[in-house]
C-alpha cells in the first residue's frame, strides 16, 4: 500500500514538473489581422516564411477590407493580433481602447521631396505606418506570445533588408498592389517617441488624461526582448546590430541579470 | 508563577511593539542588489527607520525594468533602480519625483593585464581610436561619454563603442580581446579581477568627480500628498550614511548578510578601494547633466523638462531636522556642504 501511494506521488511530481518545462515550448494560436496594403509585408512575409511557426506559433492570416472593421474585431476578441495604421490605432487608444503597440511596421516613403520638407505630409505618413498591435485582455499567455510574435518579425524584417525585392515578390499574392522596393521604410520597433509625436500631431492628449496614457499602449520591454532573443541566436548578424544600435531599452543592472532576466517577479517581490 | 509572569511581560512587550508598527506609515521599498544600495539595510537592521517613524519593507528586483514597472503599478512606494530608467519612464510619462540617491560613482574601465600600462595613463585620450565594450544606456555608457566630451574628444568619431546586452558579456569580451576595454559596475569589475585576472585600468571617476548614479524615485502624487513620511524615510537613510561612514566593519556584515556577495568584495569596493559612495543626497544638478549627456549620446532626440520632477526640499528638511538634532556632527556638516554644491 505504502509502494502504491510513493508511486502515486512520483507519477504526479512526474507530471507536474514535464508540465512546467513544457510550458517554455508551448504552442500558441492566433488570428492575426491585416489590410490589403504593402505595409504590412512583414507580417506576410513571416507568415509566408515560417517565422511564426519557428516561434511556435500557429498565426492564421485574417483579412479585413477596413480598418474599421479590423480595429473592431480586435477589440472585441475576433481577432489576438493585427497590423493596422498607427493613426487609428491611436485614436482607438485614446478612446480607451485596450489595444497595445508590440512593434512597427511599414511606412510610405514620400515620393516627392516637396513631401519630406512639409511636417504636415510626415506626420499623415507616420499615421499610416502599419503597426502590429495586441488585446493583451484577449491573447492567452500575452507576454511570451507577444515577445514570440515580435521575433518572428524581426527576423521577417530581417530578411526584408536583406532581400528586399525578392522578399515582396513573394508576398505579392496576398496584396492587390505589387508592393515595390524603396517605397516603404520598414522598422520594427515601436519607438514611443514616434508613436508620441503622431499622438501629439493627432492632438489625441485630452485633459484630464493621464500622461502615460500612451506610454501604457507602447510594449517597447517586448520589443526589447524579443531583440535580445534574435542577437542571442544570431549575435553578428547587421541587420539585428543595427536595430539593437537605435533601440531605447532599459539596461541591465544586476548581477547574473541574464538569468533573472525572463522572471517576472523574485520570491520578495511585492 | 514567576515562569507565567515573565511570559505575559514578554507578550505584553511584543503586541506594543507590533502595535507601534502598525501604527507607523507604511513604506515599500524596491532595490537592486548592489553594495552601494546598502543604506537601505543598514537604516533596517539599526532600527533607523522605525526610530524615524516609518516602517519599511524592503523588496529586491532582478532588474531596473521589474522595480519600476511595479513602482508604476503602485506595488511599490519608493526605489532606487539606476538613473537610466526612471529617466526614460519619465520622460514618456511616468508620475515619478526623485527625492534622493543612493550611489554616487562606482563605474570602472577594465582591461586585460597586457594592456593596464597602455590604457591606465592620467588623460582619457589614451581611449582615443580604441573599441571599448558596454552595456548600452547604463551609467557607465553614459557617464564615460560624458567625461569624454568635458575633456573635449569626440567619441562619435574617436571611439569605437561595441554594445552588449550584459555586463558579464562585456567582461567577456575583454577577456577574449574582442574589445581592448569594458565599462563595467559593482561589483562586476571586482569578481573579474578574482576570476579572470582582468585590471581596473580606470574609476570613471577620476575623470568625472561626483557624477551620478542610481537614484532615490517616488510616486509624485504620493510625494505630495504625504511628504512627511518621505523626509522621514530619508531621515532614517541620512542617519544610515553616518553609520556607513564611521562604522565600517559592521556595515561591511550588513551589507554581506543583505546581499550575499563575498565580505571581501564588499570592503574592497566599499572601503579599500571607495569606488562608490552610498550617499542620499539628491544631487539634482547631476540628474540633469546625466539627462543632457544622454540626449548628447542620441539615444533620444527629444527633450523633457525634467527638472520640475526632482524634488530636493524634502532632503533638505530631513537633513535639517537630523543637523538639529546634532548640530555639531561633523559628517552632518559635510552632507550639508555637499548638498549645496549639488543642488
Amino acid at each position: 500500500m505504502m509502494l502504491i501511494r510513493r508511486l502515486l506521488i512520483f507519477l504526479t511530481l512526474g507530471t507536474l514538473l514535464c508540465g512546467t518545462a513544457n510550458a517554455g515550448q508551448r504552442s500558441f494560436q492566433l488570428r492575426f489581422g491585416y489590410l490589403d496594403d504593402p505595409g504590412s509585408a512583414p507580417v506576410l512575409l513571416a507568415a509566408e516564411h515560417g517565422y511564426f511557426k519557428r516561434e511556435r506559433l500557429s498565426v492564421t492570416l485574417v483579412k479585413f477590407d477596413s480598418v474599421d472593421k479590423g480595429v473592431a474585431a480586435l477589440a472585441a476578441g475576433k481577432i489576438e493580433a493585427g497590423a493596422f495604421p498607427a493613426g487609428d490605432v491611436l485614436r482607438t487608444i485614446a478612446g480607451s481602447g485596450d489595444l497595445q503597440i508590440v512593434a512597427g511596421g511599414g511606412t510610405p516613403m514620400p515620393g516627392e521631396l516637396l513631401a519630406e520638407l512639409d511636417r504636415s505630409a510626415q506626420s499623415e505618413l507616420r499615421a499610416r505606418e502599419m503597426v502590429t498591435v495586441i488585446n493583451s485582455g484577449k491573447t492567452a499567455g500575452t507576454k511570451e506570445t507577444a515577445t514570440r510574435l515580435v521575433k518572428a518579425l524581426i527576423r521577417a524584417h530581417q530578411q526584408l533588408q536583406q532581400h528586399e525585392t525578392k522578399s515582396l515578390q513573394s508576398i505579392k499574392h496576398h496584396l492587390s498592389h505589387q508592393p515595390l522596393p524603396g517605397a516603404y521604410r520598414f522598422d520594427p520597433n515601436p519607438d514611443y517617441y514616434r508613436f508620441a509625436a503622431t499622438w501629439e500631431d493627432l492632438g489625441l492628449q485630452k485633459p484630464g488624461m493621464r500622461r502615460d496614457h500612451l506610454n501604457s499602449h507602447v510594449y517597447e520591454e517586448i520589443y526589447c526582448d524579443a531583440l535580445d532573443r534574435a542577437l542571442d541566436e544570431d549575435p553578428q548578424n547587421e541587420v539585428l546590430q543595427k536595430l539593437s544600435s537605435v533601440a531605447v531599452c532599459i539596461p541591465d543592472c544586476c548581477p547574473d541579470a541574464k538569468k533573472r532576466k525572463n522572471k517576472t517577479s523574485k520570491g520578495a517581490t511585492p | 508563577m514567576m515562569k507565567k509572569i515573565i511570559t505575559a511581560l514578554l507578550l505584553c512587550v511584543t503586541l506594543a511593539s507590533a502595535a507601534t508598527a502598525a501604527t507607523l506609515p507604511k513604506l515599500r521599498v524596491g532595490y537592486v542588489p548592489e553594495p552601494a544600495h546598502g543604506l537601505y539595510f543598514v537604516a533596517k537592521e539599526k532600527g533607523y527607520f522605525k526610530d524615524e517613524g516609518v516602517d519599511v519593507d524592503l523588496f529586491q528586483f532582478g532588474s531596473a525594468a521589474e522595480g519600476l514597472a511595479a513602482l508604476k503599478a503602485e506595488k511599490l512606494d519608493v526605489g532606487t533602480f539606476g538613473t537610466t530608467a526612471p529617466l526614460l519612464f519619465i520622460s514618456k510619462g511616468s508620475e515619478f519625483t526623485f527625492i534622493g540617491g543612493m550611489m554616487i560613482g562606482g563605474q570602472a574601465i577594465i582591461t586585460r593585464p597586457e594592456r593596464l600600462a597602455e590604457l591606465s595613463g592620467k588623460d582619457l585620450k589614451v581611449y582615443k581610436g580604441k573599441k571599448i565594450g558596454l552595456v548600452k544606456l547604463s551609467t557607465g555608457d553614459v557617464i564615460f561619454k560624458g567625461a569624454l566630451k568635458k575633456a573635449g574628444i569626440d567619441y562619435k568619431k574617436d571611439v569605437t563603442f561595441v554594445e552588449f546586452g550584459t555586463v558579464a558579456a562585456v567582461v567577456e569580451a575583454v577577456k577574449k580581446g574582442a574589445v581592448d576595454a569594458g565599462l563595467t559596475y559593482p561589483p562586476h569589475f571586482s569578481l573579474a579581477e578574482k576570476n579572470h585576472g582582468l585590471k581596473v585600468a580606470h574609476y570613471i571617476e577620476e575623470f568625472y568627480p561626483d557624477y551620478t548614479c542610481c537614484r532615490i524615485v517616488a510616486h509624485t502624487g504620493k510625494v505630495n500628498a504625504d511628504p512627511a513620511t518621505y523626509r522621514k524615510f530619508l531621515s532614517a537613510l541620512i542617519r544610515a550614511y553616518k553609520f556607513y561612514k564611521t562604522n565600517p566593519d559592521e556595515t561591511v556584515k550588513i551589507y554581506t548578510r543583505a546581499l550575499k556577495i563575498d565580505e571581501d568584495i564588499i570592503r574592497n569596493e566599499t572601503y579599500v578601494k571607495r569606488v562608490a559612495e552610498s550617499n542620499p543626497d539628491p544631487l539634482r544638478k547631476g540628474i540633469l547633466d546625466f539627462w543632457q549627456h544622454i540626449r548628447d549620446a542620441g539615444y533620444i532626440s527629444q527633450d523633457y523638462p525634467l527638472d520640475k520632477h526632482i524634488n530636493t526640499s524634502i532632503y533638505k528638511e530631513a537633513l535639517d531636522g537630523v543637523i538639529r538634532k546634532e548640530p555639531k556632527d561633523k559628517v552632518y556638516q559635510q552632507m550639508l556642504a555637499f548638498y549645496k554644491k549639488n543642488n
